[in-house]
């Protein structure tokens, strides 16, 4: 860098013939006397103060009280993108400082005339820069020599501020056009801002809520933090009340706002009103529920006289009927029968859609479960003619953790729509363990499918299969009957055993394959066991387990004793009335071999299953008891386990439901060790 | 589904409980007795005006159907139950007769 010595115009007051002396910087100081004492200065002073110039970052020039300009460092040359031939010489315009509010010119007028003496600053633009431009009079023994010019280049600080300004504008845009209330509060809780919304829920206008206490002027509460401040957004359900008094519900989300060294400035919430969803929830909840309790209540209502109906239509069918009436009355039946299974599809959906169909997960025999469907399925299949077979994949292990009971439904429930839309051919019910598991150790992912030779189903229908009440074309209905809900339910109970639903692929005329895959766990302390042929070893062993029947019935006894034998029950005892089974229990329970588990009828002679019970548990003795009855009175449940029993059978028991309660109470009070 | 309750009962005890033919065989004659019994207990009780007893009974039997997969004859049993708690042994005398023609087959297995 250099700057010039040598003035192009002529000047009586050029600086360098008196002694300057700088207005208030001693590098304006330094220049003056470069310039005044040309003859005086020596090359190294020259040199230093060259040197200083050039390491400005910013641009400097003088210009004589005539207007001209007579020194200019590189920088500010660099700027004004011009040689210093082109501006030394020039008058001040050319140094591009004039703008709308502040000429230059002007206030070297004022300076000459000694109007002005302070140093004057003042904003301008040069080129792309923002600059800052500072006026500095030269003064010496109070006369006017010159005018110094400093222009700093401001433009990163401008386009921060113009950043800030943008972002701050943009925030401002999106707390008034937000759908929620906005509030924002200084450290102190005080209210610094609000959007209309705030207003509109809160009934208080800026004037009423800006500089007030926000605690005070909502009187809020809130749910119980889930967790601690750390920074994160609070999400909570509270209350507020209004101007007016109103008491709302409000959903907030709130977190500290944060200064540049992490201390919490304030808060910013913001909340909507959702009252009226909160009353339209419980509402709907109230009107499922009832809609839930009366679907059940008219579903028991009719399933009684439909019993009878159907009781009283097979008798009649026994009698000597003449070949038209009996085939009347085979219609009734069977209209009966399909009016049981439409019931129980209504009753199992409004189950399910009140979130009150129970998963009872149970450590499951897969081969036992392949089976019984399979027996329950063959008469329809050979009815029709047609083939049923079984595929089981010898990589599942024996004994999985689900609920047998559902995934049977499941099961039945697309084996029965497979034999009923195929003509012809067959259907095969397949359990494959997915070669897609990574982990041996995790849960075994186990593919159920059932495929059919049957119609088909046309690519249109395909998406709205599952969807409840729709059938894959309105004749099904018609000459196959059902609700349209089978698939729907399916899909569902599949989700609520932890699947995605239930899949189809299908091609028209060559068949249908409905399928759905499971995460299933294996029981713990499980071992694997090797697939036999029926019949089958029960899925626990419950070879130490004891067991008390107390049934008054000898039927009922001698049938509950082959069971408990084929489950492989080490020792049962029996009691034939109530005053029995109570004294049996307790004398066991004092010694070393207490009961495991009682069945206990509800109606014996002498003392009720109830009341047995309830002595029993007066005694202290927390054996599981299992009530039995044919009564299946609505409230009996309950009446069980007021008094302490810890399940509930109503006849007739089935040997899979037998050993999935015992199952499940040796799981809990764990017998020596010796189930699965 | 077989209509008679002996072939229906054998069908549901083998499948339900998964019963050998022979253990089903057992169960059936073993039911046949406690059917008997309780038909015969049913019936006198109403000809005694023993309104508890014959109540007792259809609920016995009841039971005993319902885990013979009887459960249309059950509701039959119900119903004797009720009307024998209202006092009309008459028509708690009906239904068990209707019983005992219903169970003919089943009933025939109990030894003379």
């Amino acid at each position: 860098m250099s700057s010039t010595r040598r003035p192009r115009h002529k000047n009586p007051n050029r600086p360098g013939q008196r002694d300057l002396r700088a207005a208030d910087s001693p590098f304006a100081a330094g220049v003056l006397r470069l310039a005044a004492d040309t003859a005086d200065t020596t090359g190294s002073r020259l040199a230093r103060l060259n040197s200083l110039l050039a390491a400005l970052d910013q641009g400097i020039a003088f210009v004589t009280p005539e207007g001209v300009i007579v020194e200019i460092n590189d920088r500010y040359l660099a700027w004004l993108d011009q040689s210093r031939d082109a501006v030394l010489g020039q008058h001040l315009a050319a140094l591009n400082l004039e703008t709308e509010d502040y000429q230059a010119e002007a206030f070297l007028k004022l300076f000459r005339r000694g109007v002005a003496h302070a140093p004057v600053s003042f904003s301008s633009r040069l080129g792309q820069r923002d600059v800052t431009v500072k006026l500095q009079p030269v003064l010496e023994q109070g006369a006017f020599t010159g005018l110094i010019i400093s222009i700093i280049d401001v433009t990163p600080l401008v386009e921060t501020r113009l950043s800030v300004e943008r972002e701050k504008s943009f925030l401002e845009q999106v707390i008034t056009i937000a759908g929620a209330a906005i509030c924002i509060v200084n450290r102190d809780d005080v209210v610094v801002t609000i959007n209309d919304e705030f207003i509109a829920i809160t009934g208080y206008n800026r004037d009423q809520a800006l500089g007030q206490r926000r605690s005070e002027l909502l009187r809020e509460t809130l749910s119980p933090v889930a967790a601690p401040d750390d920074g994160a957004v609070q999400k909570r359900q509270g209350h507020i009340i209004t101007r007016d008094g109103r008491r709302l519900t409000i959903l907030k989300n709130a977190a500290p706002i944060r200064d540049d060294q992490g201390s919490i400035t304030g808060r910013i919430e913001s909340f909507v009103d959702v009252s009226d969803l909160i009353r339209a929830r419980v509402e709907a909840e109230e009107a499922s529920r009832l809609k839930s309790a009366f679907l059940a209540n008219m579903s028991h209502e009719i399933r009684t006289p439909l019993n009878a109906i159907m009781g009283l239509s097979q008798l009649l069918l026994k009698t000597d009927l003449a070949p038209e009436q009996h085939e009347c009355v085979e219609t009734m039946r069977s209209a009966g029968e399909g009016l049981l299974v439409i019931l129980n599809d209504i009753l199992d959906f409004s189950r399910i859609e009140v979130g009150r169909l129970e998963i009872r997960p149970a450590p499951m025999d897969i081969d036992r479960l392949l089976e019984e469907v399979r027996r329950v399925m063959v008469p329809a299949a050979n009815e029709r003619g047609l083939t049923l077979a079984i595929e089981r994949d010898p990589r599942l292990p024996r004994v999985l953790v689900c609920d047998p009971l559902r995934l049977k439904q499941i099961l039945l429930n697309l084996l029965s729509n497979a034999i009923k839309f195929t003509a012809r051919g067959r259907v095969i019910l397949s359990a494959t363990r997915l070669r897609a598991q990574l982990r041996e150790d995790g849960p075994v992912l186990t593919q159920f499918r059932v495929r059919d030779t049957g119609q088909g189903i046309p690519e249109e229908q395909l998406e709205r299969i599952f969807e409840p009440f729709a059938q894959a074309d309105d004749s099904i209905s018609r000459n196959h009957g059902g609700t349209g809900l089978g698939l729907s339910i399916s899909d569902r109970m599949v989700r609520l055993l932890g699947g995605t639903g239930l899949e189809v692929a299908s091609q028209v005329g060559r068949g249908s394959a409905f399928y759905f895959t499971l995460k299933l766990q294996e029981p713990e302390g499980g071992a694997a066991v090797q697939p036999t042929e029926l019949p089958l070893p029960p899925a626990a062993d419950f070879g130490g387990l004891r067991v008390l029947v107390a049934e008054d019935n000898p039927f009922n006894r001698f049938l509950l004793k082959k069971i408990l034998e084929k489950l492989g029950v080490g020792h049962t005892a029996f009691a034939g009335d109530g005053p029995e089974a109570l004294r049996m229990i307790l004398e066991v329970h004092k010694t070393k071999a207490p009961y495991h588990v009682v069945f206990m009828d509800l109606r014996m002679p002498g003392l009720d299953g109830v009341e047995v019970t309830r002595r029993v548990r007066q005694a202290g003795v927390d054996t599981p008891i299992v009530a039995l009855t044919a009564q299946a009175v609505g409230d009996d449940d309950i009446r069980c386990r007021e008094a302490g029993m810890s399940a509930y059978f109503s006849k007739p028991y089935r040997i899979n439901d037998l050993e999935t309660v015992l199952i499940s109470l040796v799981s809990e009070t764990g017998p020596e060790g010796n189930h699965a | 589904m077989p209509d008679d309750a002996r072939q229906r009962a054998m069908a549901f005890l083998l499948d339900a409980h998964m019963l050998t033919e022979p253990e089903a065989q057992d169960a059936l004659l073993v039911g046949a007795k406690v059917l008997y019994t309780g038909l015969k207990r049913l019936l006198t009780a109403a000809d005694t005006a023993d309104t508890l007893t014959c109540a007792e009974a259809a609920h016995s039997l009841k039971g005993s159907l319902l885990n013979l997969g009887l459960p249309d004859l059950a509701h039959i049993a119900q119903q004797a139950m009720d009307v024998a708690r209202k006092n009309d042994l008459a028509a708690a005398k009906t239904a068990g007769q209707t019983l005992f023609i219903a169970l003919e087959s089943l009933l025939a297995l109990r030894p003379a």
